[in-house]
């Protein structure tokens, strides 16, 4: 090796030294944008063509128009540009046989005539100009909506009414000095809202009567670096607001202000619906089945779900788990015991539950078009809700809010609520 | 995929050995961050099977020198996932020696450059090397041996080689 060798290799040496440090939650900002980005190919890829029935559903979707069940064409065509979507088929049948697969071939109809009670079309400004973005049902005629002075950075929450269009400003949003999460997961229950925000050395919970006032501090919890200066979605039950940090451990605080105690045993257990709690949380490295163990800590009732070898990413709710498998296109669905298994061609992420244990939304694409579409998996219908890709092809995906009942996206000038409680 | 408590331990153990190669790769500390968060990327996408059946760290690596070459790479780059210190950056290298070749370095086609960093920062052989960026060892040799040519134009004479301490 000559000198220019060598002092290319010191050089090398030496200059590595001067790299940047790498952030200390950097596997967690990686699985952050590797879901975002799973959400975003999944809208690209968007699916086409099939859809493919079983025990009776009638699911999806493509080919040019709708023209219903189809006994002439018994076979589901599955087209080179099938890519995800809408695919039903049904759990393998007790006999072991599967059932003949059978295909609707059809475009959805749009969301406003498949479920028109569950529809509303809103103007997308507030009367006052400003642009405004739903959060929750507060009750049936009125919907929790927040306004941004940046991006997600929320100011103002108003209480929406859907008949009258008239906002009522419920109350200012401070945003403390120093805060790094903006006010999240905006929460009802008992008549007031609750909501977080975080800095790097605390978490903040607070929360305001819907009928108006100036929030109140809840409680503050010092954070050590990393998991725990953050909160799962915190949820409000019997005038108390229970919640998790991201790294584990369940506490209830009175919802107007008071000491958090700690729910016994639950050191390393998350939120899912209370009074159940569980291992793994919908944040962060974990493991195992995401709320794969949950417990009643009402009743001390306990529930261990069913997860096969090969099975990934799956996560469960109080009554169903969805995951994929190697070979599975799409997702299962089943009961925590592992019955009444479906597959639906559509991916999940793992942040994604069925809201209301039957809703969720998947893309799909037929030729040069895709969409959107909202399916209910109890009857196999599934509706458009008339989103259309971009100018780069992509196209934003509105997935059902926390309260499992409000999904809302925007449409042109219009915001669309579908409030999914009314639909039977 | 459910995330793999492994992944993030292997992130948080080498982390700071890909940030020190995407730097030597690229030469600037923004690139190297976005090389290394796409590279995390493309490892946490295909964990599980690396995981079992390749080395984690060779895939980022030979990640990171594909994509750092890959033509649709120099036409984007995207927001990075976290903010990169203030700090200044370009601290200069022991000998002036040193520096020159730095500076010149980030003159170099960005293929020749990667060639030089396997053979003199990663201590890959040609044939390696050939390997990993799926190219002939002559392509190798020829790319390193241009590389070097520029170099040696740059500095013509490395003085002081007595006073760096070699690893």
């Amino acid at each position: 090796m000559n000198d220019l060798e060598e002092t290319l290799r010191s050089t090398f040496s030496h200059a590595a030294g001067h790299a940047p440090r790498p952030p200390g939650a950097l596997a967690e900002l990686v699985e952050t944008r590797y879901r975002r980005r799973g959400r975003r190919n999944q809208a690209l890829l968007a699916a086409g063509a099939v859809v493919v029935i079983a025990g009776g559903a009638t699911f999806a979707l493509t080919g040019e128009d709708r023209t219903g069940p189809s006994p002439a064409n018994p076979q589901a065509t599955v087209s080179a540009e099938v890519t995800a979507s809408a695919e039903v088929t049904p759990a393998e049948p007790a006999t072991g046989e599967p059932e003949p697969i059978q295909a609707v071939r059809g475009t959805p109809e749009p969301i406003d005539k498949v479920w028109p009670q569950a529809v509303h079309r809103l103007p997308a400004k507030l009367a006052t100009g400003g642009t405004f973005r739903p959060a929750a049902f507060i009750d049936d005629r009125t919907i929790l909506v927040t306004t941004w002075a940046s991006f997600e950075k929320t100011n103002v929450l108003y209480a929406y009414d859907l008949e009258t269009r008239e906002a009522r400003k419920v109350a200012d949003v401070q945003t403390p000095a120093d805060t790094v999460l903006f006010a999240s997961d905006f929460t009802i229950g008992d008549g007031r809202v609750a909501w977080w925000t975080a800095t790097k050395k605390a978490v903040f919970l607070w929360s305001v009567p819907l009928s108006g006032g100036e929030p109140t501090l809840v409680t503050e919890q010092k954070a050590e670096a990393g998991d725990r200066a953050a909160l799962d979605p915190p949820q409000i039950a019997n005038g108390r607001i229970v919640f998790s940090f991201r790294g584990g451990g369940v506490f209830t605080v009175p919802i107007d202000g008071g000491p958090a105690e700690p729910v016994a045993d639950s050191t390393k257990l998350h939120v899912l619906r209370w009074p159940w709690i569980g291992t793994g949380g919908w944040y962060g490295s974990f493991e195992g089945t995401r709320f794969g163990e949950i417990r009643n800590v009402d009743t001390g009732e306990t529930s261990t779900a069913v997860t096969k070898p090969g099975e990934t990413m799956v996560s469960c709710g109080v009554t169903l788990c969805r995951g994929s498998r190697e070979g599975l296109t799409g997702s299962f669905v089943r009961q925590r015991d592992g019955s009444q298994e479906r597959t639906v061609i559509a991916h999940l992420g793992p942040m994604e539950s069925l809201a209301r244990d039957r809703f969720t939304s998947a893309s799909y694409s037929r030729g040069k078009t895709g969409g959107v579409e909202l399916h209910d998996l109890n009857s196999g219908v599934a509706a458009d809700l008339g989103i259309r890709p971009g100018a780069d092809g992509g196209m934003l995906f509105p997935m059902p809010a926390r309260d499992e009942r409000l999904l809302s996206y925007e449409l042109g000038d219009e915001i669309m609520v579908v409030d999914l409680a009314k639909i039977p | 995929m459910e995330q793999d408590s492994r992944f993030a331990d292997f992130v948080a153990e080498r982390g700071d050995a890909l940030l020190r190669y995407g730097y030597v790769l690229t030469g600037n500390p923004h690139d190297a961050a976005d090389l290394v968060q796409e590279a995390l990327l493309k490892l946490r996408g295909a964990w599980q099977r690396v995981r079992l059946k390749d080395s984690p760290e060779g895939y980022a690596r030979t990640t990171m020198a594909r994509l750092h070459i890959a033509a649709w790479r120099r036409r984007r780059r995207e927001h990075l996932a976290w903010d990169l210190p203030e700090r200044e950056h370009h601290d200069l290298l022991p000998t002036g020696d040193e520096q020159a070749l730095w500076e010149t370095l980030a003159g170099l086609p960005r293929k020749q450059r990667t060639v030089l960093v396997l053979r003199y920062y990663e201590q890959l052989t040609d044939a390696e090397i050939a390997a990993l960026l799926g190219i002939s060892t002559g392509t190798v040799r020829s790319q390193a041996s241009r590389a070097l040519e520029k170099l040696r134009s740059a500095v013509p004479t490395p003085q002081h080689m007595t006073q760096r301490s070699i690893r």
